[in-house]
């Protein structure tokens, strides 16, 4: 069988072989930007985004923690109205076949939800839903009680190091895509999200943020709830979460600094955030995602400078690049950073 | 209104639901503009589902900013560094081989051959009764001159090893979660070493778009596109069958002959998705284009198979009365799509349905009836209704 052209062939992959030997191949991972590599030889695109805000109705609010993680909501309206039989069947087949991370009380909401908003009554229900559509009407009222189970890391130091172990390896598997394997939100596919994914190495969270964002989701981002996780995992995944963030050795900005960022904060950002800065200002509940709490989450002062500096695109979070002077927004982070509730503890 | 009535030997056409769906470019759709590509209409975003309008299939060639655009998972590759992109040739192989671009266009001959790119759902929106997935019209689909290397060569170079069966391919696309399957599809080994089965690092003369698969794409002639794996990285030498959900459970068909089923008897058998139907296509007229009565007006289209040849292609303008045989442009190779034309005189003012079936040299023909739960195979008779004035 062996024909001389095909042994030929071997000789040169040999050759070809011992060629490749110093370049790393390429993995199973996708290589990120190198070093330095030739003018030509990094491609990019951005991709635009057509995401369209479905119809209020009940059940969006799972729909939204649940589905869009991993794809537009016009995957629901592009396709014919379905029965509720058929909308039963493809969200079966995306939790068991394609894993979507839904837990068992979010299955029925979800498919209620489709069923009132492209089932085959959606027709005669459209009109009204469509008219509260926007991002300012919440589908359901606000104050649902929040069912986050309460985590309760390991004390024990050994226990601890088996926690952040185990919820590093559940990161890596289910996190890092977006997230990024040191969780700096420069992840392979966080970079086609219009709203980046959170870098957490740069954020110092509180437990209860942690758990809550796990349990429920960030709505208006891509980040799912994962109710499909045990209690133990959520737990670990939370440990490992704060160890993303190095210690923090910033020293707290000087009171007059902090005073003077508080006079800005409230004249520019109380609308949104709140005047305590835990993100429940008058326009927070029209706004998707919701304004950060910074009583539970302390961004590092860069950070903090940087999105002054940019906004946040996909959110309300506007830049302030020509709002407030650098120093001010020196200030403003110094004063942001001093809400969060351990660090402002007396 | 619509004339649902009877094709050629009396076989009851299946009634379309709602208004008259012919081809693509119904008015009120959205066009949008991704990088690289020229306005496409939209089917979804992230990821990205993008079709081809219509008119774009008066030309030989679909250009390569006009090519649609369909991905599987959400995380498809933005940023593509040349420097450290391979393409890893693994598995049961003498000599695993990991191929730079350059290698690929400097190290192995280059060849080109001409083929249509078709999605195994294209016109899924035309299935009755309705079936989810991305409801295409007839635009999912492009003709391209596509040049690479074979994969007989690639193959033979990394030499498979005996008792090899299959060989699997993926690309830099990825999942967000882990429990989403990541996408690869396998070719038999015989297939994949038949000798026209490409890895192609360009498409009409220039490089591939982003959106198409840059930089290299597996081109598997007269085959579905899901084979035709995008920004490919990984083709792994397998010594048994290929196992993997998209194509153990998804881009199946009905193991029947035409792949045909009905919701009340839903096949028991099932088989992955491969050879291109047999299938034509109008493309002038526009669904809703009008023209003008007792003057020529020259009906275009396409039509094309799995590589058999075209050897005819017939046109009714009487509601599958009276065909007439439409005159067919060169052939731009066994692979591409076969263009047609026919004049037309109108001779009142009116609507007309129009009809058309090809036939190919292996004796295949049109379907009157089709309908599979994945909306695939699509090639039943086309009809579109024109208006002249």
């Amino acid at each position: 069988m062996r024909t001389p052209m095909k042994i030929l062939f071997r000789a040169f992959a040999v050759g070809v072989a011992v060629f490749q030997a110093g370049v790393s191949g390429a993995g199973d991972t996708p290589a990120p930007l190198a070093g330095a590599p030739g003018p030509d030889a990094v491609r990019s695109i951005t991709l635009p985004h057509f995401e369209p805000t479905l119809a209020a109705a009940p059940g969006r609010d799972e729909f939204l923690a649940v589905c869009v993680s991993c794809h537009s909501p016009r995957y629901v309206t592009l396709q014919p109205l379905f029965s509720r039989r058929q909308w039963e069947e493809t969200v079966d087949k995306m939790a068991k076949v394609y894993g979507a991370p839904m837990g068992q009380e979010q299955r029925q909401p979800i498919i209620d939800y489709l069923v009132a908003i492209h089932g085959p009554d959606s027709d005669k229900a459209g009109a009204a839903a469509d008219e509260d559509s926007a991002f300012t009407a919440p589908a359901v009222p606000p104050a649902r009680p929040d069912t986050t189970p309460l985590l309760k890391p390991a004390v024990e130091a050994a226990a601890h190091q088996a926690e952040v172990n185990h919820g590093a390896e559940l990161f890596q598997q289910d996190c890092a895509a977006c997230h990024g394997t040191a969780g700096r939100g420069d992840g392979w596919v966080g970079r086609v999200l219009l709203r980046r994914p959170e870098n957490l190495a740069a954020i110092c969270f509180s437990p209860r943020l942690l758990g809550q964002a796990l349990w429920n989701g960030k709505p208006g981002t891509a980040m799912p709830s994962w109710r499909n996780l045990s209690p133990g995992d959520l737990t670990a995944l939370a440990a490992y979460v704060q160890t993303l963030h190095p210690p923090d050795t910033a020293a707290p900005a000087s009171s007059e600094a902090v005073q003077r960022g508080n006079l800005l904060f409230q004249q520019n950002c109380v609308p949104c955030h709140g005047v305590l800065a835990d993100g429940k200002g008058v326009s927070a509940a029209s706004l998707m995602p919701p304004p950060a709490n910074f009583r539970w989450k302390q961004p590092d002062f860069d950070y903090i400078l940087q999105i002054l500096r940019d906004g946040i695109s996909g959110t309300g979070m506007p830049s302030w690049k020509s709002q407030l002077s650098e120093a001010d927004r020196r200030a403003l982070a110094g004063f942001v950073r001093s809400r969060f509730e351990t660090a402002g503890a007396p | 209104m619509r004339s649902l009535g009877v094709a050629g030997g009396g076989t009851l056409m299946v009634p379309l639901l709602g208004r008259a769906e012919s081809s693509s470019g119904l008015p009120g759709e959205q066009l949008v503009r991704f990088p690289e590509k020229t306005d496409l209409i939209l089917r979804t975003d992230r990821p990205p589902q993008l079709e081809t309008p219509l008119h774009y299939f008066q030309q030989d060639f679909t250009p390569n900013e006009a090519f649609y655009v369909r991905w599987h998972l959400e995380g498809i590759p933005t940023t593509v560094n040349l420097d450290t992109f391979r393409l890893e040739i693994s598995g049961a192989v003498e000599k695993p081989l990991s191929l730079s671009l350059a290698d690929l266009r400097g190290r192995f001959e280059a060849v080109s051959l001409v083929a249509v790119n078709q999605c195994s759902g294209n016109s899924r929106s035309f299935f009755a009764p309705r079936v989810p997935g991305g409801q295409w019209k007839n635009g999912a689909l492009g003709n391209a001159r596509w040049t690479g290397v074979r994969l007989r060569e690639l193959l033979d170079r990394a030499g498979v090893k005996a008792g090899a069966v299959e060989v699997a391919f993926s690309g830099l696309d990825r999942a967000a979660i882990a429990a989403t399957p990541n996408f690869a599809k396998a070719l038999t080994l015989d297939h994949a070493r038949e000798g026209e089965v490409m890895v192609a690092y360009e498409m009409n003369g220039a490089d591939l778009p982003m959106l198409n698969g840059f930089p290299v794409r597996l081109v598997v002639p007269g085959w579905y596109a899901t084979y035709w794996v995008k920004a490919l990285n990984q083709i792994r030498v397998l010594p048994e069958k290929f196992q993997g959900f998209w194509m153990d459970k998804a881009y199946r068909i009905p193991t029947a002959p035409d792949g045909n089923e009905s919701p009340e008897h839903p096949a028991t058998e099932t088989t992955p998705i491969n050879r291109l139907s047999l299938r034509s296509l109008f493309v002038r007229p526009e669904p809703g284009e009008q023209i003008p009565a007792r003057q020529p007006f020259e009906i275009q289209g396409l039509a094309f198979d799995s590589g058999r040849g075209i050897e005819r292609v017939e046109v009714s303008t009487h509601h599958g009365d009276a065909w007439q045989a439409a005159r067919l442009d060169p052939e731009l190779g066994q692979y591409a799509w076969r263009r047609w034309r026919l004049r037309w005189n109108p001779p009142a003012r009116g609507k007309y349905q129009l009809q058309v079936r090809a036939f190919n040299r292996a004796g295949e023909r049109q379907t009157t009836r089709l309908w599979n739960r994945g909306g695939y195979l699509r090639n039943v008779i086309e009809q579109t209704e024109v208006e002249v004035v």
